[in-house]
């Protein structure tokens, strides 16, 4: 596996993409290899942030929605 | 009371049967997902607030003239209605910029959002801020990429045919955006220290 593909399948893994036999075998590299499983860890990190910024519109706008259903 | 389980599927149909409770459960359910997926390509609350009342009212149309095809999934088609008007509208803007303040700032930011603007989570008004400036401090290609894996939920495949790129460009615009977003609330937390 070269870097730019164990890269990529990072990536998949963190957003459960990637294939089940390339998941078996990084889940054996999480525990064994400590950069690894260190940037997955900062990438899921990352990953919960970005869902504390989910927003919502107003209610006014939401209200108008409402009534032009 | 309209059950909240019920699927996107099952509340378009009783819609189409008049019930227009259904399609108030439908907007409550997926309004913070569209709103922002437009709010994040657009930088702006008001902009994309105008935007998510155009999507929804062009859907309600759809449905309203019997035009809604059932095969596809709800919230996958409303977000790439979404996508697309606010990527045109980012595109108009382009062309058209608008005006800043001296340190370079958006004038909409200075204004205050006394309204209805309400917290989905219990966060700190100043770290979301933060978050969504990082967001939005990412090149356009990166943010798109973002935007539609996290917010819109569409796999990478989906984005690169969507994007026309590989999947392996998708795929690495999006890990440099999560590296900067990395970087950056690391340099905040530092700077915080």
């Amino acid at each position: 596996m070269n870097k730019t593909s164990t890269n990529n399948d990072i990536i998949k893994y963190i957003y459960n993409e990637l294939e089940e036999t390339k998941k078996t075998k990084l889940n054996f590299k999480i525990l064994t290899d400590f950069l690894i499983n260190e940037e997955i860890a900062s990438y899921l990190k990352v990953k919960a942030e970005l869902d504390l910024c989910f927003e919502n519109p107003s209610k006014r706008v939401v209200d108008k929605i409402k009534t032009y259903a | 009371m309209l059950k909240t389980e019920l699927s996107d599927s099952c509340l378009i149909s009783l819609y189409n049967k008049g019930n227009k409770e259904a399609m108030s459960v439908l907007i409550d359910r997926h309004k913070s997902r569209i709103f922002t997926t437009i709010y994040l390509i657009v930088k702006d609350k008001f902009i994309a607030e105008d935007i998510l009342q155009d999507v929804f009212i062009k859907t309600i149309n759809v449905f309203k003239n019997k035009k809604y095809n059932e095969q596809g999934k709800f919230l996958p088609w409303i977000l790439r209605i979404a996508h697309n008007q606010a990527i045109d509208h980012f595109r108009k803007e382009r062309r058209n910029p608008k005006i800043t303040l001296a340190d370079g700032s958006d004038v909409f930011n200075c204004l205050k959002f006394s309204e209805d603007f309400t917290e989905s989570e219990n966060l700190s008004e100043g770290t979301k801020n933060h978050l969504k400036k990082i967001i939005h401090s990412l090149p356009d290609k990166q943010r798109e990429v973002l935007v539609m894996r996290h917010y819109m939920d569409m796999s990478f495949q989906e984005i690169s045919e969507a994007t026309n790129v590989s999947i392996n460009t998708a795929l690495g615009r999006m890990r440099y955006a999560l590296i900067a977003l990395r970087k950056k609330i690391k340099h905040k937390q530092i700077a915080y220290e």
